[in-house]
């Protein structure tokens, strides 16, 4: 076997890996996924709030820009700004009807230009996800966002292709080190190859199964018109008004037709996003994003006839 | 008058037909025209009715059979619905039947539009529409498009067809449609062979949303892909349809017998007997279904004032009764 890789000449051997790599990393994420890919009967995508599905395509900081944005279209916060700053301040009014995070973020309303920083800061995310703890084991248990086991397997599977990624260009690595060879792009394509096969394999708690990710595509189908929409004040009277602002953030809403309607309002998205610092909180990106918000990737983007009309 | 739609009037001038296709729910083909003075009759009782309204857009009235251009005075009752101002038309004919000077005289009247079937692939639409109507609607409807007469493709989704809705799409595009409007079979009962099951629905919705994307790809394209018809919205988007018979839609048959929808045949009242507002007024019927009551099947649905139970004729085709919800509905399940 060593003779057999030492005989391959070096560029020969960097195709082969690149092959090798590839195949690696498929094989792995379908072994990952098992059938998760199944789930019986879709989802409706109204049986979830508009703060679930938040949660299911920008994470939890997504569900945050949701609340606020429901917050202020029941009429139970204000959102201005000064010299770039976003405020939320609390206005009284009838709080019945308010889920979880809604409810706590009004409680926290302070007015302050600090509160949408901290709301994206460390110490509100942790609590964050502990508000919205209910409604992300709803969606584990719809197989929407993965469970433990899942999480489990994808890091093994992810654990076992940097094994089988390294083992293998470590030995050419190791036998053309001996020999004096040239062994620098080995090297980088095995670093590219390893960070291709964590970051594509490995499973985060908040990022959308199979069926999580369709159900979000049927979602964004069913409530395309919001995001199609011509006139940003038919949307602002829309009743499906926050699944738009949680399915293609609030700067999606008729393709950015809505922010001359909405003032300092519009700021949320912007305010949120770019005080996070980390690159995640996309729930601007009006094209739709793929999942994980915690990790800040997947952003980017006759006969018949009755007559009637 | 709960919704401020456009009201439209689907009138059945005669039975007489030259084909008989296999989901065709006309029980007779008989040469049961509407004599010209009942015609008027019934005009001006619609007319009536819409003064009554005072409403303040025009009303649209869609003319058709049987084949309406085998009434020997349909031409005449064209132009008497054009010289009243009062209407917007549009006529459901299978295309066939083209006298010489039949496209100036249509020109000169302006319709709305004019409606043609395309059942699918050739093999499908002559299985249920006969041999060689294939050809014959194709060249219809390039004669339509020469003449410059705006007209549009209906496409009825049954168990044998819906597969093939993008044959159709496909077609009235290359024609020049300027529309494909498409909904459900409503089937005789519900053991109807060619009536859809839930999944055969959720699956035709499907081939509809994908000819509506493919069609956005397409700058060029012209051709609408129409997805406002009942329940469509569930893989489409947009806002739910909701049935308007017996709000904004009645249905007048040969012999003056008013439904709220033709695919609802439940009599409401007959036009010889009184006139068309007494009827929209006092059938118990009509005021039902206006009231709008949502079926059980849907109370607990995020779309149950806007959608309102889906189509009520399928509701009443299978159930006996328009108001226990769609039975197609994958959300009430």
């Amino acid at each position: 076997m060593l003779d057999l890789i030492e005989s391959i000449p070096g560029p020969v051997f960097l195709a082969v890996y690149l092959f090798y790599a590839v195949a690696v990393i498929l094989i792995m994420k379908k072994l990952a996924a098992g059938n998760a890919g199944y789930s019986g009967m879709p989802v409706e995508p109204t049986s979830l709030s508009p703060v679930e599905l938040s949660i299911l395509g920008n994470g939890t900081r997504g569900a945050v820009v949701t609340a606020v944005f429901s917050l202020w279209e029941k009429g139970l916060v204000d959102v201005s700004s000064e010299d770039g700053k976003v405020k939320i301040i609390p206005k009284k009014g009838d709080r019945k009807g308010l889920n979880s995070i809604e409810s706590s973020i009004y409680d926290r309303a302070s007015g302050t230009d600090t509160f949408l920083k901290d709301l994206t800061g460390s110490g509100f995310a942790a609590s964050a996800e502990n508000i919205t703890a209910a409604e992300r084991g709803r969606l584990v248990n719809l197989g929407l966002l993965p469970d433990i086991a899942m999480i489990d397997r994808h890091r093994n599977a992810s654990a076992g292709a940097v094994i089988l990624l390294i083992v293998f260009g470590g030995i050419k690595l190791f036998l053309g080190i001996s020999n004096e060879k040239p062994v620098t792009f080995l090297l980088i394509l095995m670093v590219i190859s390893v960070i291709a096969a964590v970051f594509m394999i490995r499973k985060k708690s908040m990022s959308a199964t199979e069926s999580g990710k369709r159900l979000l595509e049927r979602s964004r189908t069913r409530f395309s018109h919001l995001n199609q929409a011509e006139s940003g004040k038919s949307v602002l009277s829309n009743k499906d008004l926050l699944y738009g602002a949680a399915l293609f953030g609030i700067s999606g809403l008729a393709g950015g037709a809505i922010l001359g309607e909405l003032g300092d309002v519009a700021l949320l998205d912007k305010g949120l996003k770019s005080s996070s610092g980390t690159g995640s909180g996309c729930a601007s990106c009006s094209g739709g994003c793929s999942g994980d918000g915690g990790s800040g990737d997947g952003c980017g983007g006759g006969c018949g006839g009755c007559g009637g009309d | 008058m709960s919704s401020f739609a456009k009201f439209t009037f689907q009138w059945h001038i005669t039975d007489a037909c030259n084909l008989k296709c296999l989901h065709c729910y006309q029980e007779s083909h008989e040469r049961n025209h509407t004599p010209f003075h009942d015609l008027m009759k019934i005009l001006d009782s619609i007319e009536n009715f819409t003064q009554r309204l005072r409403r303040t857009e025009r009303f649209h009235i869609n003319l058709t059979g049987g084949e309406p251009f085998l009434h020997p005075d349909f031409f005449n009752l064209l132009n008497e619905i054009v010289k009243r101002k009062r209407f917007t038309f549009g006529i459901l004919t299978n295309g066939f039947i083209t006298g010489p000077d039949h496209f100036e005289k249509l020109k000169r009247l302006s319709p709305s539009s004019v409606q043609v079937s395309v059942e699918g692939s050739k093999r499908t639409h002559e299985l249920i529409r006969g041999k060689g109507t294939y050809g014959k609607v194709k060249e219809s409807m390039k004669l339509y498009r020469r003449n410059n007469i705006p007209f549009m493709v209906s496409f009825t989704a049954n168990s044998k067809n819906y597969m093939e809705f993008s044959h159709a799409a496909g077609l009235a595009k290359r024609s020049g449609a300027f529309k494909v409007w498409t909904d459900r079979y409503i089937p005789s009962g519900k053991d109807d062979p060619l009536c859809l099951s839930m999944e055969e629905a959720g699956e035709y919705f499907r081939f509809i949303c994908k000819e509506k994307r493919k069609r956005g790809l397409n700058p060029f394209q012209k051709t609408e892909i129409a997805s406002h018809r009942a329940l469509q919205f569930i893989e489409c988007g947009g806002a739910p349809y909701s049935c308007s018979a017996g709000n904004n839609l009645l249905c007048i048959m040969p012999n003056g017998d008013v439904y709220p929808c033709r695919r609802m045949p439940l009599l409401s009242g007959n036009v010889h007997d009184q006139g068309i507002a007494e009827i929209y007024e006092k059938s118990t019927l009509l005021q039902k279904l206006r009231k709008r009551e949502i079926p059980a099947m849907c109370r607990s649905c995020y779309y149950r004032d806007s959608c309102n139970g889906g189509l009520k004729c399928l509701s009443f085709s299978m159930t006996g009764t328009p108001f226990l919800g769609d039975p197609h509905c994958p959300i009430g399940k």
